[in-house]
């Protein structure tokens, strides 16, 4: 069990924030896309 | 048994349409996403929490959970972009090209972790952070070859000779993939052969393995949920001016 950022704990915590990190860009860069997509068309139908 | 290949083969023609997909994925998408974050958060905290530390490297061989599924879906995305790029240079199929699209950044990020994890796993372990070995080299032109395809598309203003050229650039990188696979094998390098065999018994503790294959299965779910997110987002840029897409 690992819970300290001493040693090489530290390697493996980087490791997992950017696995987050880059698994919720992933996630958030389409979402937002979409999202401005459909305010250009509610403007448009405006 | 003909029933459901007739049943397959209507839905791959479905998958073919725009607004089809649009909805088919837009149901989806909620349901992919609870399903790929039990595996997931299960398999990395019993990893990083629960599972037996190494008698060797410690803590640090933590980063398994990590590396070992980003490297996997990297180059599987790539075998899909494969599949979809003779799609594309064959049937034309124009939501071949939406895939290869939208899932170029995806297997681009998941090499970037697989090249940055691999690398501070061996910094403790290896005593260096980077190596010109067989298996690094080319996942590192695995991610070139992301990059050149993300760059390639952008550079075209139309879309249909986008795709075309991005079909073809893929089917070239493809040979890189059983480079990939058989490096370890081919050449004398510092990375280890591969621990999980399907056809043998795997080299690795089962307490090690059992949440290493959770989070592999989360993270095949979580590239599936963000590649349907993204061609969702890639289908809307197209056809944002269709009336089908304006009547929604």
């Amino acid at each position: 069990m690992i819970y300290d950022f001493n040693d090489y704990n530290f390697h493996v915590w980087f490791v997992f924030f950017l696995t987050l990190f880059l698994i919720g860009l992933n996630l958030i860069i389409p979402k937002f896309k979409l999202k401005k997509l459909k305010t250009l068309q509610e403007i448009d139908k405006d | 048994m003909s029933k459901i290949l007739k049943k397959f083969i209507t839905f791959y023609h479905k998958l073919g349409s725009y607004p089809w997909f649009y909805k088919f994925s837009g149901i989806a998408i909620p349901y992919v996403a609870f399903i790929s974050l039990i595996p997931l958060f299960i398999g990395l905290g019993w990893g990083i929490f629960y599972s037996p530390t190494d008698y060797k490297q410690g803590d640090v061989y933590r980063i398994i959970y990590m590396h070992v599924p980003a490297a996997s879906v990297s180059q599987s995305i790539y075998y899909t972009m494969t599949i979809a790029a003779i799609v594309s240079m064959i049937w034309r199929m124009k939501m071949a090209g939406i895939f290869i699209k939208s899932m170029a950044p995806i297997g681009a990020s998941f090499t970037f972790l697989a090249l940055i994890s691999g690398s501070i796993w061996g910094q403790p372990t290896w005593g260096t952070w980077w190596i010109w070995d067989a298996r690094l080299t080319s996942t590192l032109v695995l991610f070139i070859f992301y990059i050149a395809i993300i760059s390639l598309y952008s550079s075209f203003s139309e879309k249909k000779s986008a795709d075309q050229a991005v079909s073809i650039l893929t089917l070239v990188g493809a040979v890189n993939l059983p480079i990939i696979k058989k490096s370890v094998d081919w050449w004398n390098t510092l990375h280890q052969p591969s621990s999980i065999k399907l056809t043998e018994s795997s080299t690795i503790s089962l307490e090690m393995l059992y949440p290493l294959l959770l989070s592999i299965i989360g993270f095949y779910l979580i590239v599936l949920l963000s590649g349907l997110m993204a061609m969702r987002a890639e289908i809307a840029k197209r056809e944002i001016n269709k009336e089908w897409f304006k009547s929604l």
